[in-house]
Order: structure tokens, then C-alpha cells, then sequence
């Protein structure tokens, strides 16, 4: 069973995804905490957008993708700040922009050469070391940001009021979580595929934050539960002949009816 | 009687519209020379690439064909456009592959017009079954691609008889390079040191069993389905067994799946294009020419 760890693209899977789970886990807390859960879905379908976009100007659909999601997700910080949109209204509102700018695009240019289906889905079996050097960066960036900020994100997750009254650095704060959001989005759509990006992200912190005791432990919880999650998807979806992505979502979902149950159990 | 000629005039515009009307619903039933496009000639309409291939090379100049998939697009991925629709509705016949290739090939008969006739090629040929499920890629194979040929030439000399003679040197043209095709595919396949076709999307169960190659592909019939981890591990187990140096990909799909196998198990990637479409603009035997080549390169043919 284990001799498939000896063949490379399994373990670059699973480099690739214990890094991604890791940034996914550690937004995902945030977003869920400011009741902003499908956040990381809306900005996944703005994403596809700004694939097809890259595909149209004939640059790389990485770069575009990173460009026109950090746009998405600034957008929507400014429809909540001005208009006082509710979360789920402005996600609403850019999912379905950026999903039908994705299909008008892909209209109008009748035929693209490159399947541009595939970011759909993803595949995280096929992370090549360009790949695996992107998403190295761009969770060292997302882990930096967390560490040096620990004070100011934990006032912007409970108590904006409070974070505004010491430092005013609330739309500061929510600036940078949604391009670091945005970025997360954009690698982790590259390995699980746009539908499943919002499960990585909101389920392990899900779980964490049913267990935990403290704000620290579920940082600590929900980075476990996604690394748990997608070692143990990777070797299930190798033992079972199974799609990798959606294996290691319904890892996340089995280990969070875990939580719950735990946490009944405990009371 | 002054109130009574605008009426007259009304009635026999009213008439006039009546026979228009009727002439126009006549002509749609079997057209025979009432063309619908201006320049004389018929407008048919093809399911997508090599049935558009098929149907201008017997039509030629009597017709002007269009393909609703568009060059570059993966029959797969297609959606029907508005343009699309109204080219239907206008057409003088439809071209499909048949045998439940894509749903879309039976959602664009909805949109002819009442009795555009509709005519599905691949009726009559045997297919072959890959895990229970038709293998629908028969225009791979220059020999079906000719059985097709022929189809097309019954349904042509039905829908526009008096053309009959020129639909058949047209088709007689185009039969004849296809058996050019099979027979240098023949030769030239014939003294290789490996017989095995390692591809992303296995498209050329019917190339294999003409000329005595084994398939093996990642994702079984459909381009889209994600693999598994041991679908590639397979992959690489096979493509390091049979010492094999180069694997092949598609040009309308991602390559990365093939990338991944070749970069383990140190092999190179090559194309082999399953003719769904083409990006450059080439037609049928120019892409089985360089399959062909590619696949001499990597069979080590001599």
C-alpha cells in the first residue's frame, strides 16, 4: 500500500497540499469568524474569471487569476465598507460577475487551445515544481502575515470596534486578508479545483473552532485538521482508486461531524 | 366604391403573403435547388471537425459547410451559440457522428427547421466497447473515416439529385486520399520496435486496431475526468516497463497529466491529436500526417 509514496508526483501532492491546507486553514478561521465562509468560494469563481482572461490576453492565467481575484477581493471589503452591503449579499454579487465574465470571455473567443475546464477541477497529482515553488511563497507569505498581525487580526476577527478605537487599522487589516485570501484561492484552485476551494478553507476551521478553547488553539487545530485531511485524502484516494480532491474535502467533512461529535460528547 | 380599392389592394397583398408563405415552407421540405444561402449554394451543417471534413470534401462546391464546435474547442466542452442556432434553422441538412458521441449533437436537431433532414454517419459501423462503454472516436481510422465517406455520398444524392455525379467524383477524390492515408499508415507502422500508444485520452482505439497497436490511456474515454493516483502510477509503471521514450498528449487538453508521467518516469512528450478540431487550421490528412510522424518517432519505426 505504501510503495506508492515512492513514486515522486504522490509526494509532491502531498508537499503541495499540506502547504496549501496549511494557508487555507489559517484564512479560513478569519473568514469564518467575520461570517464571511463563502467568501473563498466567491472569489474562487472570480478566479476562473480572470483564467479566461489570461487565456484571452495570452498571458499566464496564474498571474491573471492572482490580478483579477485581489481585485475581486479588495471590491468586495469596499462594497461592505460603503454600501453596507451584508457578506453574503457582495460574495453573491462577485461570484456571479466574475463567473459570467469567465463565460462571456470564453464566448467570445470560441475555442481556446488549452483546456480551460481543467482549473475546474484542479489536480493536485499534477503539480509540477514551478507549482510547488508558487504556493511555497505564497504560504510563507500568508504564515508571515498571520504571526507579525496575531494581535491586530484577533481584534479584527471579535471586535472591530475595538480594533478601530486603538489602532484604526480595521481596513488595513481587512485589505490584507483579502489578498492574502485572494491569493490562497488562486494556489488552491490550481490543486482541488474552483468548486472545492471553499471547503478547504472553511472546514477545517470549522472544526477547530467547534474544539478549541482558545483563539491560538484553533489556529493550531485547524492547521492540523487540514494537514490531517490531505494526507490522509491523498493515501485514501491511492488505496481506493478515488479523484484526489474530492477525497480529501470529504476528510475535512468526516473530521468536522468528528469535532461535533466530540464536542456533544464533552458537554 | 372609393372605400372598397385599399380593401382589394389588403386582400391581395394578404394573398401574396399566403403563397410566400406557403413557397417558403415548400421549399425548407426538401429543397432540391431553392437554396437558402445567396451565392447558389446549399448551407449544411456539421456536428463538429472531421464530419465537416467529411461533408465539405463530398459536397465541395455545391455547399457551404459549418461546423457548429469550433476549431480550437474540445467537442466536450461545447456549448451551442445563438449563432449556432440560427445557422440550424437556416440549414439544408445536419451532419452528426451519432451513436451518442456528445448530447449536444441531439439538442442541435431541436433547433432545425420542420423538415431539414438530420443524417447520423457512424449507424452502420461496429464499434468497439471500453469498459462496457462505446469507444465514439471511429474517425481516427482512415478506413471508417471512408465507410462515412460513403454515407455522406448516399445522403447528399438524396437531398440534391441532380448534383449526383459531381457528389460522386468529389467523393471518389476523397476516398482515394483516404486510402492513401491508410496505406502509409500501414507501411509505415509496419517495422516498429514497440507497439504501444501511451496517451492522455484514449482516442485511438480504433487507429490501434487497424494497424496492430495496443492503447493505453489515463483517463479512460472521457478528457475531462480527473485521474487517479493510480491510473498515473500505472502510467509510469508501463511507460518505465516498456522503455518507452516518449508519451503522448493532446493539443485541446491540458497537457499536464502526460507532463507529470513523462517527467517521472524520464520520457518526452509528444502530440497526438484525436482530431476532435483543429487550431491551425489544418485539414484531416495534414493532422494524420504528422500523427503518423509522431508516432514513428515514438514506436522507433524504421
Amino acid at each position: 500500500m505504501f510503495e506508492i509514496l515512492g513514486y515522486g508526483f504522490v509526494i509532491k501532492a502531498l508537499i503541495g497540499g499540506v502547504l496549501i491546507g496549511i494557508a487555507c486553514s489559517l484564512i479560513g478561521i478569519f473568514l469564518v469568524l467575520k461570517r464571511l465562509s463563502l467568501f473563498g468560494d466567491g472569489l474562487a469563481h472570480v478566479a476562473f474569471g480572470g483564467v479566461a482572461l489570461g487565456f484571452l490576453l495570452g498571458i499566464d492565467p496564474f498571474i491573471s487569476a492572482l490580478a483579477f481575484t485581489a481585485i475581486g477581493a479588495v471590491s468586495v471589503q469596499k462594497l461592505l465598507d460603503r454600501a453596507k452591503l451584508y457578506g453574503d449579499a457582495a460574495t453573491a454579487i462577485i461570484l456571479s460577475v466574475g463567473m459570467s465574465l469567465a463565460v462571456l470571455i470564453i464566448g467570445y473567443v470560441r475555442g481556446f487551445n488549452v483546456n480551460l475546464f481543467s482549473f475546474l477541477f484542479g489536480s493536485i497529482l499534477t503539480l509540477s515544481n514551478s507549482d510547488l515553488i508558487v504556493i511555497f511563497g505564497v504560504v510563507a507569505i500568508v504564515c508571515a502575515y498571520v504571526a507579525l498581525n496575531f494581535r491586530n487580526l484577533l481584534l479584527f476577527a471579535f471586535n472591530s470596534e475595538l480594533l478601530s478605537l486603538t489602532s484604526k487599522k480595521d481596513s488595513e487589516v481587512s485589505f490584507y486578508l483579502s489578498i492574502l485570501t485572494a491569493m490562497t484561492v488562486v494556489i488552491t484552485m490550481r490543486a482541488v479545483g474552483i468548486l472545492l476551494v471553499s471547503a478547504l478553507i472553511v472546514m477545517p476551521a470549522m472544526s477547530a473552532l467547534t474544539i478549541a478553547r482558545s483563539f491560538k488553539q484553533s489556529l493550531v487545530f485547524a492547521m492540523l485538521f487540514a494537514v490531517i485531511s490531505v494526507i490522509v485524502g491523498i493515501i485514501i484516494s491511492a488505496m481506493f482508486d478515488l479523484p484526489s480532491g474530492a477525497t480529501i474535502v470529504l476528510t475535512c467533512f468526516l473530521i468536522f461531524v468528528g469535532a461535533s461529535i466530540f464536542k456533544n460528547g464533552s458537554k | 366604391m372609393k372605400s372598397s380599392a385599399p380593401y382589394y389592394k389588403l386582400l391581395v397583398a394578404f394573398g401574396f403573403a399566403v403563397l410566400l408563405l406557403f413557397g417558403c415552407t415548400t421549399s425548407t421540405n426538401r429543397s432540391s435547388n431553392n437554396s437558402t444561402s445567396s451565392d447558389g449554394k446549399l448551407l449544411f451543417v456539421a456536428s463538429f471537425y472531421p464530419i465537416e471534413q467529411i461533408v465539405s470534401g463530398v459536397a465541395g462546391e455545391r455547399a457551404v459547410v459549418y461546423s457548429l464546435v469550433p476549431a480550437g474547442t474540445e467537442p466536450h466542452d461545447y456549448e451551442p451559440t445563438s449563432a449556432d442556432v440560427r445557422k440550424l434553422s437556416a440549414a439544408d441538412a445536419y451532419f452528426a457522428l451519432g451513436s451518442g458521441f456528445s448530447a449536444f449533437e441531439e439538442q442541435a436537431k431541436n433547433a432545425l427547421s420542420g423538415q431539414t433532414p438530420s443524417f447520423d454517419l457512424s449507424t452502420n459501423i461496429t464499434h468497439l466497447t471500453t469498459n462496457g462503454k462505446i469507444d465514439p472516436h471511429i474517425w481516427v481510422s482512415p478506413r471508417l473515416m471512408k465507410q462515412m465517406t460513403e454515407v455522406v455520398y448516399l445522403d447528399l444524392i438524396h437531398i440534391d439529385p441532380t448534383n449526383a455525379q459531381s457528389y460522386r467524383a468529389n467523393a471518389d477524390g476523397f476516398e482515394a486520399k483516404l486510402d492513401q492515408l491508410d496505406s502509409d499508415f500501414a507501411t509505415g507502422l509496419s517495422h516498429c520496435n514497440k507497439s504501444i500508444i501511451l496517451t492522455s485520452h484514449a482516442a485511438f482505439g480504433y487507429l490501434a486496431l487497424d494497424y496492430n497497436l495496443t492503447q493505453v490511456g489515463v483517463s479512460g474515454l472521457d478528457p475531462e475526468s480527473e485521474p487517479t493516483p493510480s491510473q498515473i502510477r500505472e502510467l509510469i509503471d508501463l511507460t518505465r516497463q516498456h522503455n518507452m521514450k516518449y508519451l503522448f498528449y493532446e493539443e485541446l487538453v491540458d497537457p499536464r497529466v502526460s507532463q507529470t508521467i513523462a517527467n517521472e518516469a524520464g520520457a518526452k512528450t509528444l502530440e497526438l491529436n484525436p482530431l476532435e478540431g483543429s487550431k491551425n487550421k489544418q485539414n484531416y490528412f495534414q493532422i494524420q500526417r504528422r500523427n503518423l510522424q509522431n508516432l514513428r518517432l515514438a514506436l522507433e519505426c524504421s
